[in-house]
């Protein structure tokens, strides 16, 4: 395992797993971890894959790879807490949500969407799933051009078509946040 | 990047204090319009499925609606009535002012808001709601159906001269139009009785309960209907209202006890 010098390499006992990102730089990461993205699963299920092939994610960034693996590995931390307790169980599911929230507090729009394809191409179902929440409460209460915006849509409704679609649903463009 | 390219890309065991300061070192930051505008080109875009997901994700109608409204593939993607389950905390219907019959207020529990639209299908009709977030409009005459408040889809259900114990419907007797069958200790055992448009628009039918969404292709309707209030029911497609013999039942109770 490689030392960079300004870190002690912790101990990894256990299996790991070596995902490459687009970039090229490369994660190591537990098994278990990294079993949690379907994607890098179904690339070892595969027979004759050896747990040494590194795993190439081309079109997953590192920064939104690092932000995956950290999501993914407090999840599963957070899943062996679990078990038929109800008691451990609410409080598990307590911290998964503040989990979650915490990664998405301090994300800027880009950095949501880049995590949401990184989730998407993955395929980490939670993961996607309240992203997609997070997204939905960040265009809550917004204007028609603000959504636009947000997804880089155009506007393509000719003028008679928006202003149709504008009559059907008027009492739906009201109030809305300023943009 | 921190290393030199031409360097073997490094392997960092990815624990957690590496990461951290990784995330720091590329931190994202929100666009101002101006950055907006020259990065166009390189900003994120969500294939539409994707945006799907959001939307199915969406708690509040308005949302979803505006949504809709963005960009013609969105539009033609996401269902005018959504499948999802939304914030099942239902609007507030408040009768509409004096000046207009068919001007209608909305109060959306849970942003607070109200929303005031017209709905001219219903003019002059009485109005049940909590069916699903459809709204049953009688007028009196025969034709029944529900409507959708907010596309103005409209779902038809059997006419009220099919029910059982209403004989025929003639729309040339004043005040007369239906004949009601039943002995009735109060009219001297006369065998029918005639009662008006009136009576049947705001007395006849006195509840509607629905199975499911009638948007799904079976659903049963149930009613409470007549002076004795007795059950009929039907099912999507149905051409009649069949009567139901059941013993005495409150209608409070009714959802509950009946099995649909």
């Amino acid at each position: 395992m490689a030392n960079n010098g300004e870190n002690p390499s912790p101990d990894v006992g256990g299996k790991t797993v070596k995902l490459k990102a687009d970039d090229g730089e490369i994660f190591e990461v537990e098994e278990a971890v990294a079993m949690e993205l379907q994607t890098v699963k179904s690339f070892f299920d595969d027979d004759g894959v050896s747990y040494d092939t590194v795993v190439p994610l081309l079109n997953v960034s590192s920064t939104a790879l690092a932000k995956v693996i950290q999501y993914c590995r407090r999840a599963v931390e957070l899943r062996a807490k679990s078990g038929d307790d109800e008691g451990a169980n609410e409080k598990a599911r307590e911290e998964r949500e503040g989990l979650e929230a915490e990664l998405v507090r301090e994300e800027s729009d880009e950095g949501i969407k880049e995590l949401i394809l990184a989730a998407n191409y993955l395929n980490i179902k939670d993961m996607l799933s309240f992203l997609c929440r997070a997204v939905g409460d960040r265009i809550k209460n917004k204007s028609v051009e603000y959504v636009r915006r947000f997804f880089v849509l155009e506007n393509d409704f000719s003028p008679e078509e928006e202003e149709r679609t504008r009559n059907e649903v008027a009492w739906a463009f009201e109030g809305v946040d300023a943009d | 990047m921190e290393f030199n390219d031409d360097e073997a890309p490094r392997v960092f065991v990815a624990d957690d204090s590496l990461l951290q300061r990784k995330l720091q070192k590329r931190r994202l930051t929100e666009l101002t319009p101006k950055e907006e505008s020259q990065l166009k080109g390189r900003l994120s875009k969500l294939p539409k499925d994707l945006i799907n997901e959001v939307g199915k994700r969406l708690i509040n109608y308005v949302d979803y609606v505006r949504l809709r409204s963005t960009c013609k593939s969105l539009k033609s993607m996401l269902p005018n009535t959504p499948n999802h389950q939304l914030s099942q905390v239902p609007w507030l219907m408040l009768p509409h002012d004096n000046v207009s019959k068919t001007r209608f207020s909305f109060l959306n529990p849970l942003e607070n808001k109200m929303y005031n639209f017209d709905i001219p299908e219903v003019k002059g009709m009485l109005l049940q709601g909590s069916l699903y977030g459809w709204i049953l409009a009688v007028d009196g005459y025969p034709e029944l159906c529900l409507i959708n408040p907010f596309t103005r889809a409209q779902i038809q259900l059997p006419p009220l001269d099919t029910f059982l114990d209403v004989l025929r419907f003639d729309p040339n007797v004043p005040n007369k139009e239906y004949l009601i069958s039943g002995k009735r200790s109060y009219l001297h055992n006369q065998k029918t009785h005639a009662r008006g448009v009136a009576y049947f628009r705001k007395v006849f039918v006195r509840k509607v309960v629905l199975s499911t969404n009638p948007t799904s292709n079976e659903f049963t309707a149930l009613a409470i209907y007549g002076e004795f209030e007795e059950l009929a029911f039907c099912t999507s497609g149905d051409k009649k209202w069949t009567k139901l013999k059941v013993p005495r039942f409150g209608e409070d109770v009714l959802k509950e006890n009946f099995m649909f």
